[in-house]
């Protein structure tokens, strides 16, 4: 049976209640991993409480972290910086020279192509290692209905990751209640925009809880290298 | 010909009170501005029944349109002025096991 995953709720840090009832509601709708994304500068304490709750209701939890480098420099202190810290790391690339070191850097969990041109997105999908990231909070927003113009640019978008074969994982970037959505809506969506349902359906399942073990199973101290295993240690 | 097959899905819905008017209203709205009126049609999705004092409901729709309904049901924001958001939480082929999850989910929700 396959686990459902949101890699991208955006709860608000200090409005325990709206955590509570998002944690609710996600257990409700079927997800069992959620990704809590957070900017590089929370306090550690405010992280922790807030995965907590989410624990609380029997879900896994990862932490994650979104950045936006300016320059290609920038983006590799990020990546040194934070990588050992977080189990999912995503960039938001705001220059097409930093896309592209990110599409190519193995630390990279998650890149979204939001900000970029067709053509610059043609160009990261020949050699984009990490899945892309669809935010499903691009399209849908609490203040006003579907913003037809963002549909558009994902169509397209989907129609170039069909053609590279490019792995992709959707998500709600949901803040509230009010623009979560259900982990088999989501696939269907991205099913209706052109991507194939076994592809749609990974996006949500396959794909998160992927990178969320490799993550998982890098930070841990037996961790020696890809492959490699600590089975015993002396003292043991 | 061929005997049309159904799909029933239970709902959640969050927002304000709605009617089950209201709420198709804008569900069928939602699926004309995305997949035309032809598909509207086509899908013709209908409320069997509707709590909105606990924002649940189950919809009937054809078999093979469910992946549509799911759709537009994400991509509903909106009834009137207001900000709305639902939910499949099950889907069956028969109304009976929806009715019978959405009870039992009523029931644990009046014992908390």
């Amino acid at each position: 049976m396959r686990k459902f995953a949101d890699l991208n709720l955006r709860p608000p840090l200090k409005d325990q209640h709206v955590q509570v009832d998002m944690a609710n509601l996600a257990f409700e709708i079927g997800l069992s991993l959620i990704g809590l994304r957070f900017d590089p500068r929370v306090s550690p304490t405010q992280i922790s409480s807030a995965v907590k709750t989410f624990e609380r209701v029997g879900l896994e939890v990862a932490v994650g972290v979104e950045i936006c480098p300016m320059t290609r420099r920038q983006l590799l202190d990020q990546l040194r910086n934070l990588r050992g810290y977080i189990d999912i790391l995503a960039v938001k690339p705001t220059d097409s020279a930093v896309a592209l070191t990110a599409a190519k850097d193995s630390r990279v969990d998650l890149i979204s192509l939001e900000r970029m041109t067709p053509r610059t997105k043609h160009s990261i999908l020949r050699i984009c290692e990490p899945p892309v990231e669809i935010e499903l909070s691009r399209i849908i927003s609490r203040s006003s209905s579907v913003n037809h113009a963002y549909l558009n640019i994902l169509c397209r978008e989907v129609e170039l990751l069909n053609k590279h074969k490019a792995r992709v994982v959707i998500s709600s970037g949901a803040r509230d209640v009010l623009t979560m959505r259900s982990p088999r809506d989501m696939a269907c969506t991205l099913e209706s925009l052109g991507l194939s349902k076994s592809v749609s359906l990974d996006a949500v399942s396959r794909i998160p809880y992927m990178i969320f073990r490799r993550n998982r199973e890098r930070r841990s101290p037996r961790f020696i290298g890809v492959g490699i295993k600590l089975a015993r240690s002396r003292s043991a | 010909m061929k005997r049309a097959r159904w799909r029933y899905l239970l709902l959640k819905i969050i927002g304000d009170e709605y009617s089950s008017d209201e709420f198709t209203t804008a569900l069928t709205d939602t699926i004309r501005a995305y997949f035309g009126s032809v598909g509207s049609i086509k899908i013709n999705p209908k409320i069997v029944r509707y709590e909105s004092s606990i924002g649940k409901a189950i919809l009937k729709c054809q078999n093979d349109s469910v992946g549509i309904i799911r759709s537009a049901i994400t991509l509903l924001t909106h009834i009137g002025d207001k900000p709305v958001a639902a939910f499949v939480i099950k889907s069956s082929g028969t109304i009976r096991s929806l009715a019978k999850i959405g009870s039992r989910k009523n029931v644990e929700k009046i014992n908390e």
